[in-house]
């Protein structure tokens, strides 16, 4: 599909280019770069979602880190960041554990606090309490 | 969520004590960290809308008990190395689930930025006038809202 491909066979990221409009479920793997319109619903479990200026979505989308400077129309649920910079207009709800905003971006929705992907615990207790340092805690 | 917030009692004046000088370490804590902003600012090219984009690579969440100690912390990984510059504003919202079997008691939390490195290029956090007690099994939310 000319509109719909990858940058390098291995890199694992794939491009809507301008003026491609796909309508369904889209999964991938690393990185997807968006300049077209995208229907339907945008799924991957750690990758990037890049919605550029040209970018037009009207999906839910459930990703790694979001990245928005076109138009978003539906609900983003990030495990890791979600960022919406001034030429975004964004109508949904957000949901994601780091969220940026640059001043300019149009944001209508409610933000809540995502699942955060722990890379690590370095839970320590220094009066003794093993319970709390054995503890896997956040959520 | 709940929120469980331990009353004082009226007997109890080392506890109010204590919870003055959370409040007091709270605002000295915040004030070394304007002062280290302040300082980043004299040594870049000046005007805050001239500084440079922080590189952040993750954040962790640090949780002190009433004596200003380090009961818990954790880090979390920001999903790749992103830029915050002027103009941005920065929301990081962690959270914490006491999985023990005891009450934990916090006073004050800090949020770090740490960048490609590891090494903390920015903190922030709150203190509480007095501590919130988190029972086993609850959960409870640290917020930070940063812009430079």
């Amino acid at each position: 599909m000319k509109g719909f491909k990858g940058n390098d066979e291995d890199s694992g990221q794939g491009r809507i280019s301008r003026g491609v409009e796909v309508s369904g479920d889209v999964l991938f793997a690393d990185a997807l770069q968006v300049d077209g319109k995208v229907t339907g619903k945008l799924m991957s479990e750690s990758g990037a979602l890049v919605i550029e200026q040209t970018g037009d979505i009207q999906a839910d989308v459930d990703v790694g880190v979001c990245v928005i400077r076109g138009a978003l129309t539906g609900n983003v649920n990030a495990r890791s960041r979600v960022e919406i910079y001034k030429t975004a207009r964004v109508q949904g709800d957000i949901s994601t554990p780091v969220l940026l905003v640059e001043e300019g971006a149009m944001l209508s929705g409610a933000i809540t606090m995502g699942k955060a992907a722990a890379r690590q615990t370095d839970a320590i207790r220094l009066d003794g309490n093993e319970e709390l340092r054995k503890s896997q805690g956040a959520s | 969520m709940k929120v469980f917030w331990r009353q004082t009692s009226p007997t109890s004046w080392l506890r109010r004590l204590g919870s003055a000088l959370n409040v007091f370490r709270g605002a000295a804590r915040r004030l070394t960290t304007r002062e280290t902003k302040s300082t980043r600012l004299e040594e870049g090219s000046g005007s805050p809308s001239q500084t440079q984009a922080l590189k952040i690579a993750g954040y962790s969440l640090v949780l002190m008990d009433p004596d200003g100690q380090v009961i818990w912390t954790r880090e979390w990984d920001s999903g790749g190395v992103f830029e915050f510059g002027p103009r941005q504003r920065l929301w990081v919202f962690c959270g914490f689930t006491n999985h023990s079997k005891r009450e934990t008691e916090i006073s004050e939390y800090e949020i770090e930025l740490m960048g490609e490195d590891g090494l903390v290029v920015e903190r922030f956090g709150d203190s509480f006038g007095d501590s919130v007690i988190i029972p086993p099994g609850e959960s409870k939310n640290f917020p930070a809202e940063w812009r430079m």
